[in-house]
């Protein structure tokens, strides 16, 4: 078996790609706005199904519908994408994961987990811009003709080993799904290079294309279940860390250190404020207390209403219910009313926790402003019943 | 209306003994459909029972050399309106009233019923037709796509509707001589499939009426030719107005 490992090295060479950062090509578009397939078979049949996945996205019911959400987002996906604009269709899922996606056709997908965890309008830029980048870079289209090629030299390999050996080993496939991988991720890399070129281009902040990552890092850090380092055969982007140090060195070297101010971003803070009470909610939802919890205290800094953010701090003790979480719940949700118009949900959960502790009176009050506060509750009747008690 | 299942797949004593015929047939590349019928005659409050067809969710795909399909669009459109052009001339033969309705004028509801009938349709495979008999049926064809279908008969005027699924592989050349290597080396690949199937549904109620299988060496609709002998032998025992119509 040993003559034939030069055979398996020679392989494994010419599967794996150089994952290096240095070029020989300037990295740009590499299709003309208003892009569609015209001879290549494989890319219409791609177009074709990404056509039915979107008749069927567009019937959703993830999708968020709200104008001022898609107003704001569609914007920033026409400044980045400059000339490019109308080749794109802007799809908000209501999903509490950070991530963003984008079709070889144009149908973008960004999550409301994305929203939440943008500290500026710049930085959902930068990930748009990304998005924008594998769009323009056929990137969907190239890794499918990859994957095919990579796939038939594997099990071909596969093959020529039983016939010359008789063992079956997937060592062939294994080496194609480790090149596809890299292969994959430096088409990530190469998105995250042209979108921060984009990003700029449009006048945005490019120091934000390394910030969105270090949110991710700092949130990963509060967390008290951490994600687990993807395995050889599941690392599909690099990872956050390595992302935020190269786009980091690229941009202060190209655009210099990040001089912008510190201003407030008035109109993602109108959404937060608008629609806090949805896209939270779904975050709360996740469970995932250390992550919700830095996202509360970022919103608080980046200026989201106060009233709104402590509610959610005590729905966010609430739910997690641990030893003296109902105190720290039954404060969060004073502070949110004394410090501006608090959600109706504030007084309802705050009576609630005194009805736990047999505060019967106490909870009566809080019902009885809940009530007032929302007239056309749902749980009215509900609601009333203890009233009555 | 009668609810009698009078397919013997569904006879307990019969009923292995055809699964494991029908999966040899199916194994080895010869054509067979598996038929299911609960009414023997269509109803209709006005004279004629109005049928409408679904835009039929068929696909073509291009097996590669390694067993990746790949999506054709020229096959899947030349299919597509193969396959509804001669459910039409079949329909109109047997003199049943069929009408198509165009993908671009579907609701939302009804793009939805769509998934939802392929999925309860790929469901019945396993579960009606496959080896993995869900006990609480103990072999009833009771499967519905709910009254919610019921919207599709207002917006249509109709009172069925035909729903269509069906996935079609042509293996590749490079597929093909993989295959060779791959026989030499003493490993069986799969080297190409097509399956699919078509219920017709009560608009009042959502039921499944009426369901036909259609297995290796049935589907081919990429010429018009094949597209009639597919669709005679798919609906050749679906009822209509005056009964179901005699077979050839």
């Amino acid at each position: 078996m040993i003559h034939r490992l030069p055979t398996v090295f020679v392989l494994i060479a010419l599967l794996s790609g150089s994952t290096s950062l240095a070029r020989d090509e300037p990295l740009d578009h590499k299709i003309p706005p208003g892009y569609v397939p015209e001879e290549a078979r494989d890319e219409q049949g791609l177009w074709m199904e990404l056509d039915e996945l979107e008749r069927s996205l567009n019937k959703s019911a993830l999708l968020v519908r709200d104008p001022d959400i898609n107003n704001y987002i569609t914007e920033i996906v026409c400044r980045v994408a400059g000339d490019y604009c109308n080749d794109f269709r802007v799809y908000i899922i209501r999903n509490p994961g950070f991530n963003a996606s984008m079709t070889a056709t144009g149908m973008m997908q960004i999550w409301t987990g994305l929203i939440v965890r943008a500290n500026s309008t710049d930085e959902i830029a930068a990930v748009v811009g990304h998005e924008i980048a594998h769009y323009t870079r056929l990137h969907s289209l190239q890794r499918l003709r990859d994957i095919k090629a990579k796939a038939t030299a594997g099990s071909v390999f596969d093959l020529a080993v039983i016939l010359a050996t008789g063992y079956n080993t997937p060592l062939g496939q294994m080496t194609a799904m480790i090149s596809i991988l890299s292969f994959n991720r430096e088409q990530e890399t190469e998105a995250d290079l042209l979108g921060t070129r984009m990003l700029a281009e449009a006048s945005y902040n490019p120091h934000a294309s390394y910030k969105v990552w270090q949110r991710i890092i700092a949130e990963e850090e509060a967390a008290v279940v951490k994600r687990r380092k993807p395995s050889m055969f599941a690392q599909t982007h690099p990872a956050s860390d390595a992302r935020a140090s190269y786009l980091e060195s690229l941009v202060t070297s190209t655009y210099g250190d990040d001089d912008a101010e510190e201003v407030t971003d008035e109109k993602l803070l109108n959404i937060l404020n608008t629609h806090y009470l949805f896209l939270m909610e779904d975050q709360l939802d996740t469970n995932r207390f250390g992550r919700t919890k830095e996202l509360l205290e970022r919103h608080h800094s980046i200026g989201v209403e106060p009233s709104l953010v402590y509610f959610f701090y005590g729905e966010m003790f609430r739910q997690r219910d641990e030893e003296g979480d109902k105190q720290l719940a039954m404060d969060a949700y004073r502070h949110s009313i004394e410090v501006g118009t608090a959600p109706p949900d504030a007084y309802k959960n705050l009576g609630y926790l005194h009805l736990k502790s047999g505060d019967n009176v106490a909870a009566q009050v809080e019902f009885r402003k809940y009530l007032e506060a929302d007239p056309a509750a749902d749980d009215r009747a509900m609601i009333e019943f203890y009233l009555e008690e | 209306m009668s609810t009698n299942v009078r397919t013997p797949i569904n006879r307990k004593s019969q009923g292995k003994a055809l699964a494991i015929i029908a999966a040899f047939l199916l194994l080895s590349g010869c054509a067979t459909t598996t038929n299911v019928q609960q009414i023997d005659q269509l109803e209709s409050i006005g004279e004629d029972p109005r049928i409408v067809l679904m835009p039929p969710d068929i696909r073509y795909y291009l097996l590669t050399a390694s067993g990746i399909p790949e999506a054709n669009a020229e096959w899947t459109e030349a299919a597509k309106t193969n396959f509804s052009k001669a459910l039409l001339e079949y329909a109109d033969g047997i003199g049943a009233n069929v009408r198509t309705i165009s993908a671009d004028n579907m609701s939302p509801d009804e793009i939805q019923y769509e998934t939802l009938h392929s999925a309860v349709g790929l469901t019945l495979l396993t579960h009606h037709f496959g080896y993995t008999k869900l006990p609480s049926k103990a072999g009833r064809f009771d499967w519905s796509l709910g009254p919610g279908v019921s919207a599709i008969a207002d917006n249509h005027e109709a009172d069925y509707a035909l729903f269509v699924y069906y996935r079609d592989y042509q293996a590749s050349g490079g597929r093909v001589a993989f295959a060779i290597l791959a026989a030499a080396a003493g490993v069986g690949v799969n080297t190409g499939s097509e399956h699919g199937f078509a219920s017709l549904v009560d608009l009042k109620t959502g039921d499944i009426v009426w369901f036909n299988v259609v297995n290796a060496g049935v589907g081919e609709l990429r010429d018009a030719d094949s597209a009639a002998k597919t669709v005679n032998a798919l609906f050749k025992d679906i009822p209509t107005a005056s009964g179901t119509p005699e077979t050839e």
